[in-house]
C-alpha cells in the first residue's frame, strides 16, 4: 500500500489529484472571466475595491519601481500601479489562467493603460522571472486556488529583490463568532444563487464559499511566509477578518 | 473596512474629475511628476498621500508606507492656514505645522491645484449645460456683490456707532474725578457708620 498524500490536494471540499485541481481551478475561472468584476462587485457590495486600495497603499510603490502583479485576473490592481510607477517603472500583470489573462488585457487597453504594462501566463508556483527582480509583489484573491503554496511563496521570494515586499490579500478567518455565522450563510445560501442567476453557474462560487474554508487561517499563512524565507512578516485583518492582508519582506 | 482608503478614495476621485473636466492636467508642470507630498492631519488622525502621474492627474492614498519627497505634518485649520505662504515661518515657529522634506515642491503642488480653480465656470457647464451654468454663475455674481455691499454698509454703520458714542462717551478725565467723588464719599460713609456705632455703644453703657 502506497501513501498518495503527496499527490493529493484539496478543490473546495473534495479531496483530488493535484493535476486535476489545476484543471479544475482552470475550468472555474474560465467560465467566470468574462463576468468576473460584475461578480467581485456585487458579491462584495464594491468592498473589494477598497481592500484593494488599501492593499496598494500599503505596497509603498513609487515612481520607477518593478512590480509583479501574481494572480492579477482581471487586473485591478495593475491599472493603479501602472500609474504609480509611470514611464520608467513596469508593471507585470501575471495569471495561469488565459481567460483571465485576456479579460485583463482587453480592460487594461480600453482604460488606456499601455506602455508599462506586461502580461504573462505564468504558473505562480514556478514564476519565470530572474532572481532579485522586483520591488513589490502582489497577489490578491489568488494563493487560495495555487496548489502548492509552499512553493509559491518560495518562488515570490526568489523573485523579490532584497528590501521587496511581498503583499497577500486573500479571504480569511472572521474574528467575531457571529459575523462567522452570518458570513458562513451569505457564502453558502446567497452566493451560489447569485453565481447562478448572473454567471449561469452555481458551482463555480460553490467552490469559492468552500475554498476560503481550506485556506490556511492569519497565522498559519503568516507562518508559511516565514517558512518560505520572508521576514518582519504581519498581517491586518479587514472587515473584521473576511480579509487580512499578509505583508512580509526580503532582506 | 479601512476608513482611510474610502476617502482617499474620494478625493482622488473628485480632485481627478475637476483635473479632467477643466483640462487642468495637461499643464502639469513637468518637475511635479511622480513626486510624493504626505499630509498628516494630526486632529482627525489622517495621512493623505498624493503623487501626480505623467498625465497630470493625482493619485491618493492612506496610509503613508515608504519614503516621501516632502510631508507635511499639520491640523485642519493649519491646513487652511498654510494657504498664505507669507504665514508658514510663523507656523512653523509656533508648532502648528511641522515640515520635512523639499517645502517649495509642497507650495508649487497647492499652487497648480490652486490655478485649475479659474476654470470653475467650465466644470459646471459640463454638468448643468450652458444656459443653466450662466444663470448659477449670474446669480452667483450678484449674490456675492450684494454680500460685499452689505458688510460694507455694516463697517459704515459700526463706525458710525463708535464715532456717536465717542461723542457722547464722558472725557477721561471726568471719569477719574467722578471715582476721586466716589472714594471721598465711601470713606465719609465709613467714618459716619463708625461714629454712629462709637455713640450707640456709649449710650448703651450709660442705660
Amino acid at each position: 500500500m502506497t501513501d498518495n498524500s503527496d499527490q493529493t490536494t484539496h478543490f473546495g471540499y473534495q479531496t483530488v489529484n493535484k493535476e486535476e485541481k489545476v484543471e479544475k481551478v482552470a475550468e472555474v475561472f474560465h467560465s467566470v472571466a468574462a463576468k468576473y468584476d460584475l461578480m467581485n462587485d456585487l458579491m462584495s457590495m464594491g468592498i473589494h475595491r477598497v481592500w484593494k486600495r488599501h492593499t496598494i497603499a500599503c505596497s509603498g510603490a513609487r515612481s520607477g519601481n518593478k512590480i509583479l502583479d501574481l494572480a492579477g485576473g482581471t487586473g485591478d490592481l495593475t491599472a493603479k500601479f501602472s500609474k504609480i510607477v509611470g514611464s520608467e517603472g513596469q508593471v507585470v500583470l501575471a495569471d495561469i489562467n488565459e481567460s483571465m489573462l485576456k479579460v485583463g488585457r482587453a480592460k487594461l487597453h480600453d482604460m488606456g493603460i499601455v506602455g508599462n504594462v506586461e502580461c504573462v501566463q505564468a504558473n505562480a508556483e514556478a514564476l519565470p522571472f530572474a532572481d532579485n527582480t522586483f520591488d513589490v509583489i502582489t497577489i490578491a484573491f489568488g494563493l487560495r486556488n495555487v496548489t502548492d503554496k509552499d512553493a509559491a511563496l518560495r518562488s515570490m521570494y526568489r523573485v523579490l529583490k532584497p528590501g521587496g515586499r511581498l503583499l497577500v490579500l486573500e479571504f480569511s478567518k472572521p474574528t467575531t463568532e457571529a459575523l462567522t455565522k452570518i458570513y458562513d450563510w451569505y457564502s453558502f445560501n446567497l452566493l451560489p444563487n447569485m453565481g447562478k442567476v448572473i454567471t449561469n453557474d452555481a458551482e463555480s462560487y460553490q467552490y469559492l464559499a468552500e475554498s476560503i474554508r481550506m485556506h490556511p487561517d492569519q497565522e498559519t499563512l503568516k507562518g508559511m511566509m516565514e517558512e518560505a524565507g520572508f521576514e518582519e512578516t504581519s498581517y491586518q485583518n479587514l472587515t473584521g477578518g473576511i480579509v487580512a492582508l499578509h505583508k512580509g519582506y526580503k532582506f | 473596512m479601512p476608513a482611510a482608503s474610502v476617502i482617499s478614495g474620494l478625493i482622488e476621485h473628485s480632485v481627478n474629475y475637476w483635473l479632467k473636466t477643466s483640462g487642468h492636467n495637461l499643464s502639469v508642470p513637468a518637475n511635479l511628476v511622480g513626486k510624493v507630498v504626505a499630509i498628516e492631519l494630526t486632529d482627525l488622525s489622517l495621512v493623505l498621500v498624493m503623487q501626480i502621474t505623467e498625465a497630470g492627474l493625482v493619485n491618493v492614498w492612506s496610509p503613508l508606507e515608504g519614503e516621501v519627497d516632502c510631508k507635511i505634518q499639520t491640523t485642519l485649520s493649519g491646513l487652511q492656514k498654510l494657504q498664505q505662504p507669507e504665514q508658514i515661518t510663523a507656523l512653523i515657529k509656533s508648532g502648528e505645522v511641522d515640515i520635512e522634506g523639499d517645502v517649495q515642491l509642497a507650495q508649487k503642488f497647492s499652487d497648480w491645484l490652486k490655478q485649475s480653480l479659474v476654470y470653475w465656470q467650465d466644470i459646471l457647464a459640463s454638468l448643468t449645460g450652458n444656459i443653466a451654468a450662466h444663470k448659477i454663475s449670474e446669480t452667483s455674481n450678484q449674490l456675492i456683490k450684494k454680500a460685499k455691499l452689505t458688510k460694507q454698509n455694516s463697517e459704515r454703520a459700526f463706525t458710525n456707532i463708535v464715532w456717536d458714542e465717542k461723542r457722547l462717551a464722558p472725557h477721561p478725565i471726568e471719569v477719574i474725578d467722578f471715582g476721586d467723588q466716589l472714594t471721598s464719599l465711601r470713606q465719609d460713609v465709613d467714618r459716619l457708620a463708625a461714629r454712629i456705632n462709637q455713640l450707640t455703644s456709649q449710650v448703651e453703657s450709660k442705660s
